[in-house]
């Protein structure tokens, strides 16, 4: 059963009929549970458009998401918000993390946002996969950037959700480091057998998904099965 | 070349970024409208007053020689520090019904000094002429025309008919209605004959002299011409206006109201500016990343904060001259305004310039790369890790969390809106507590709502004066007494007793005064307040010792004081011989500064069996203080007109009527408090504004990365509001703490000071009203950012950075 899927999904930014920008345009998508999917495509082709659809971070001009076979814009603001941080886990290029609060702090607070208190022998686990154990109580700005993007993953990873969707996760981060932190991400999901959305410009690491989706210009341009083109 | 080009390409770029962040702006220069503002008019406050009053003052005299004789005339018109002057003479005083008919002389009507102008026919000349105005005929029942016969009343019974020469206008707001008459009258006129003249003068170069210089002046030429000290009466109201040296206490007041006003307005304008400054750093960073040098960043933020001053301040001056205009036209001056336009621009600019020094060399000193990190929000966190491992997360920890993200802006918002609201809470806890009913309770109304008292016709035409009143026909009698005593809602009547004397001391000769009685139960009191020398009451029933009270009024008026074993005659009047004053020399024994002030202000205190066996049979009552049923006093005060316009020789005066004048002089004073209590509010609102929009604004991503992993909108709105709610509750503790503390502070200094009308009294009402306003514009503002917000999909706020 796919536990992610889109049906005809379209994004149309602008009002009027000249600057009319198509950013998504009739996308329909599945994606298995426990899957690594890889997003490729031209800049401003509607990658990242897409993931913030299919997480619930926008509305989609026409068309539908369902997750776990739930469709998620017929939910009210307030509930798609409370249902995402229950089962999504973003991952952003800037690493998006609160500067008044600790690293673990930071990790924890989609937890405490929810109301219930953080697993801590739970999150020390993910600390330590992560290799943050001994910067629990540090300020973000005190970290190097790898460092702070793994951070973001240990946070959205940290309240278990279903699905991870990341976008250029290391799109700030040099190549060794962006290695790691993919490894990471790819141990992490399949140690929960969670599923995973990554958008990424790296060929290298988008092969080692276990499928490539291409975007152009809206649309699903090609498909791989086993992540061979 | 390079170096002009440079400068060109930073005013350039001021000018485009100026362009791009309007709001901030816009705060900015409403801040420096206001500053300017409200600077120029305190400033010229002072000043317009006194030009205001000199103005007003113009037409009037700058001294008076009372009562002179052919010679002294002669003599002041020989003086040539006398510029102008002019004869007058006030003839009789007589009340008609419920006006008064003055008659009077004036030598002319001119420019230097302004009397009685004719507005229609002309001054009198013959005998039989007078000047009235034309209400006064109507009041006499007939129609006012120039050359009409009229019966002009006088104390003597006797009616006088005059031909009306002329019309003068009425005087504002009196009862009293001047009959002006011509030299030949003044000269040979039965009722004039007999008064000396006066002489109105003015003296040349006085608007330049000192007060000590003026009066000096005046009473030396007084001297010189032969007129006692006693009879030199300078103009008060001309010698206010005049320099009283620096440190007086007026000068003090206004001193430290400027100072207050002054540094709330730097405290205002530095915040706004470092807020504003510290927010752009990250644009400043890019800056230098452009390859602009440290210096260049510098002088570019000094630029931009010059621009908006510039736009600012014209606005601000002109404001405030406008302003100052309006409440006092008659004391607006073109120079002085200018001046002060000048000063307020040289603050403005400075305090700018200063304020912008610490933020601009902090926004110069951030490197490309930290700046490209740095928010307004971040700020410096100062921190590097947490001694905790979690805190307490809710949307309200965040929230203080954030709050304390920036101590130094925190802490200069909350200095600004706190010294804001401690002024205010101390202006409005002197406002409530100034007992206005207690306020026009000083005096005789500290004992009743109505005095009962002789009326001046009674004693105009007793020829002794009010000692011939009390000694012989004194309407106060006991039958009268028992006639009010029986009105209903009359509770008690008390009668104030005063012996009318004379007396002689230093250069005073047969100066009318009182004296009044004590008794021995009064000996303790009186022990308490003695100030020099001794007070036996044995020692004073024998007659040969006096009690002296007011030492320091009288070394106002007459420059000398009362001295403790001098000699000091009285004369008594008892009525029994026509025209005979007996008198009784007494060594002054005692002086006491104090004594029953609401109930006299004689100089003289004997024991009451002394003042009774030198007057046997002299009805000492002075006025009646009747204390009254409150729900009655409407129809008391019909009964008693009724009994008192019975009988010509009676007066009387209400608490009501009091009240009414006191009330309208106390409110435009309120209102210049409030008004300027207000203009250091809003002030400190529009630095609340600020704070919390740059707030906001730097926080835009953090709250939508906040959303984006999970946090909902009604947690953003507790997260928002209690952001704002913490600094006002803050604030609100310390304006009320400190603001009571002030406040209390004056009540009791002043109380202190004998204002015994200032009574401490919480202001619940403009506190729960501040509260309010405290409390609902962060909330205010809170909405209108989390409308903007919703306005924009959380996925472009995420995108902004
Ligand atoms: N808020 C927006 N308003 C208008 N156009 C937008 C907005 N967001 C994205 N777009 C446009 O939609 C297209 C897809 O954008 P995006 O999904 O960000 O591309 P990618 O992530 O693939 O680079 C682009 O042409 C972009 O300009
Ligand atoms: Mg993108």
């Amino acid at each position: 059963m796919s536990i992610l899927k889109t049906e005809n999904l379209k994004k149309y930014y602008g009002t009027s009929e000249e600057n009319l920008v198509k950013a998504l345009d009739g996308v329909n998508l599945q994606v298995e549970e426990g899957e690594f999917a890889a997003i490729v495509g031209t800049s401003g082709s509607g990658k990242s458009t897409l993931l913030h659809m299919m997480g619930g971070l926008d509305r989609a001009t026409e068309g539908k998401v369902f997750i776990g076979g739930k469709d998620i814009f017929s939910m009210k603001d307030e509930a798609l918000t409370i249902f995402r941080r229950r089962h999504i886990g973003f991952v952003f290029q800037n690493y998006n993390l609160v500067p008044i609060l600790n690293v673990y702090e930071n990790v924890v607070l989609p937890m405490e946002l929810d109301g219930n208190h953080a697993d801590r022998d739970w999150v020390s686990h993910i600390l330590n996969i992560l290799g943050l154990a001994d910067k629990k109580q540090k300020m973000p700005n005190q970290l190097s950037g790898g460092q702070q993007q793994r951070v973001a993953i240990a946070r959205a990873l940290a309240t278990k959700p279903a699905i991870i969707l990341a976008d250029e996760p290391t799109g700030n981060l040099d190549s060794a480091t962006s290695q790691d932190v993919i490894g990471l991400l790819k141990t992490t999901s399949s140690e929960f057998n969670q599923t995973m959305v990554m958008i990424t410009h790296n060929e290298e690491i988008a092969q080692t998904a276990d499928r490539i989706i291409r975007i152009e210009d809206g649309r699903i341009a090609g498909k791989a099965g086993d992540g061979n083109v | 070349m390079y170096e002009t080009q440079n400068k060109k390409i930073i005013s350039h770029l001021a000018k485009s970024d100026l362009k791009s962040k309007k709001m901030g702006n816009l705060f900015i220069i409403i801040t420096i409208v206001l500053a300017a503002g409200i600077l120029m008019v305190m400033g010229l406050f002072p000043r317009s007053l006194n030009l205001e009053n000199r103005r007003l003052l113009s037409g009037a005299q700058d001294v008076i020689y009372h009562e002179v004789t052919k010679e002294q005339i002669k003599a002041l018109e020989q003086d040539d520090r006398i510029s102008y002057m002019m004869l007058d003479k006030n003839g009789e005083e007589m009340e008609v019904d419920d006006y008064i008919i003055h008659q009077v002389y004036y030598e002319e009507n001119s420019q230097d000094i302004k009397t009685l102008e004719a507005v229609e026919g002309k001054l009198p000349q013959k005998m039989n002429e007078v000047m009235v105005s034309r209400e006064y005929v109507k009041k006499t029942g007939k129609e006012p025309e120039l050359g009409m016969k009229i019966q002009i009343p006088s104390l003597s019974g006797k009616e006088e008919v005059c031909v009306v020469s002329g019309f003068s206008k009425a005087l504002e707001n009196s009862k009293i209605y001047p009959i002006s008459r011509s030299k030949a009258y003044a000269e040979r006129g039965k009722g004039m004959k007999d008064v000396d003249y006066d002489v109105l003068a003015k003296i040349g170069g006085s608007s330049d002299m000192s007060q000590e210089e003026f009066l000096y002046t005046v009473r030396d030429i007084g001297t010189k011409a032969g007129v006692p000290r006693k009879q030199v009466n300078e103009n008060n109201y001309y010698v206010d206006t005049l320099y009283g040296g620096l440190f007086t206490q007026e000068n003090l007041v206004i001193f430290i109201i400027g100072l207050i006003i002054l540094s709330a307005a730097v405290m205002v304008i530095y915040s706004i500016f470092y807020i504003s400054i510290t927010g752009k750093t990250r644009d400043y960073g890019q800056l230098r990343t452009l390859g602009m040098t440290k210096k260049q960043v510098r002088s570019f933020v000094k630029r931009e904060g010059l621009l908006l001053t510039l736009r600012g301040l014209p606005v601000g001056l002109i404001l405030g001259g406008l302003i100052s205009w309006a409440i006092k036209p008659m004391g607006f001056s073109l120079a002085n305004t200018a001046v002060m336009a000048l000063i307020t621009a040289a603050i403005v600019l400075l305090t700018v310039l200063v304020s912008i020094l610490k933020p601009a060399s902090l926004a110069a000193a951030v490197s490309p790369i930290e700046a490209a990190k740095y928010s307004a929000y971040t700020g410096d966190t100062g921190k590097k890790s947490t001694k905790k491992l979690q805190r307490k997360l809710t949307p309200l920890t965040l929230a203080r969390m954030n709050n304390s993200r920036n101590r130094k802006k925190s802490f200069i918002t909350s200095v600004s809106l706190g010294l804001s609201g401690i002024l205010f809470i101390g202006a409005v806890t002197f406002t409530t507590s100034l007992d206005m009913e207690k306020y026009s309770r000083q005096g005789e109304y500290v004992y009743g709502e109505f005095v009962v008292g002789t009326s001046i016709n009674a004693e105009e035409v007793a020829k002794n004066g009010f000692a011939e009143i009390q000694a012989t026909a004194n309407p106060l009698t006991g039958e009268l007494r028992q006639e009010i005593g029986k009105i209903p809602g009359v509770k008690k009547i008390l009668e104030k007793q005063n012996a009318t004397i004379r007396y002689d001391y230093e250069d005073v000769e047969a100066q009318e005064d009182t004296v009044t009685g004590f008794s021995e139960e009064n000996m303790g009191e009186i022990k308490e307040l003695l100030q020099e020398g001794t007070a036996d009451y044995q020692q004073l029933l024998r007659g040969r010792q006096i009690l002296i009270r007011g030492n320091d009024l009288a070394e106002e008026i007459f420059g000398w004081r009362f001295q403790v074993g001098d000699k000091v005659t009285l004369y008594y009047y008892d009525g029994k011989q026509e025209d005979v004053w007996k008198s009784r020399t007494y060594e002054i024994a005692g002086i006491l500064d104090h004594y029953h002030d609401e109930l006299t202000d004689g100089w003289f205190l004997l024991p009451q069996q002394v003042i009774e066996k030198e007057l046997p049979q002299v009805n000492l009552a002075e006025d009646w203080i009747l204390s009254t049923d409150e729900a009655q006093r409407d129809q008391i005060e019909e009964t008693l007109s009724a009994v008192v316009s019975e009988n010509a020789k009676l007066s009387m005066e209400t608490l009501r009527e009091h009240e009414e004048q006191d009330a309208k002089a106390m409110n435009l004073m309120k209102a210049v408090m409030m008004g300027i209590v207000l203009f250091i509010t809003m002030f400190s609102m529009i630095n609340l504004i600020n704070t919390l929009i740059s707030s906001f604004l730097s926080q835009k991503t953090e709250l939508a990365m906040l959303q984006s992993i999970g946090m909902t909108g009604s947690q953003m709105r507790s997260l928002i509001m209690g952001e704002g709610a913490l600094l006002a509750i803050g604030n609100i503790a310390v304006s009320l703490i400190f603001g009571s503390l002030l406040g209390y502070g004056i009540c009791s200094m002043l109380y202190q000071m004998g204002m015994h009308y200032m009574l401490y009294q919480f202001p619940l009402l403009y506190s729960l009203l501040y509260v309010a306003v405290v409390l609902l514009v962060p909330c205010l503002i809170s909405f209108i950012m989390l409308r903007r917000f919703k306005n924009q999909s959380l996925v472009d706020r995420l995108r902004e950075v």
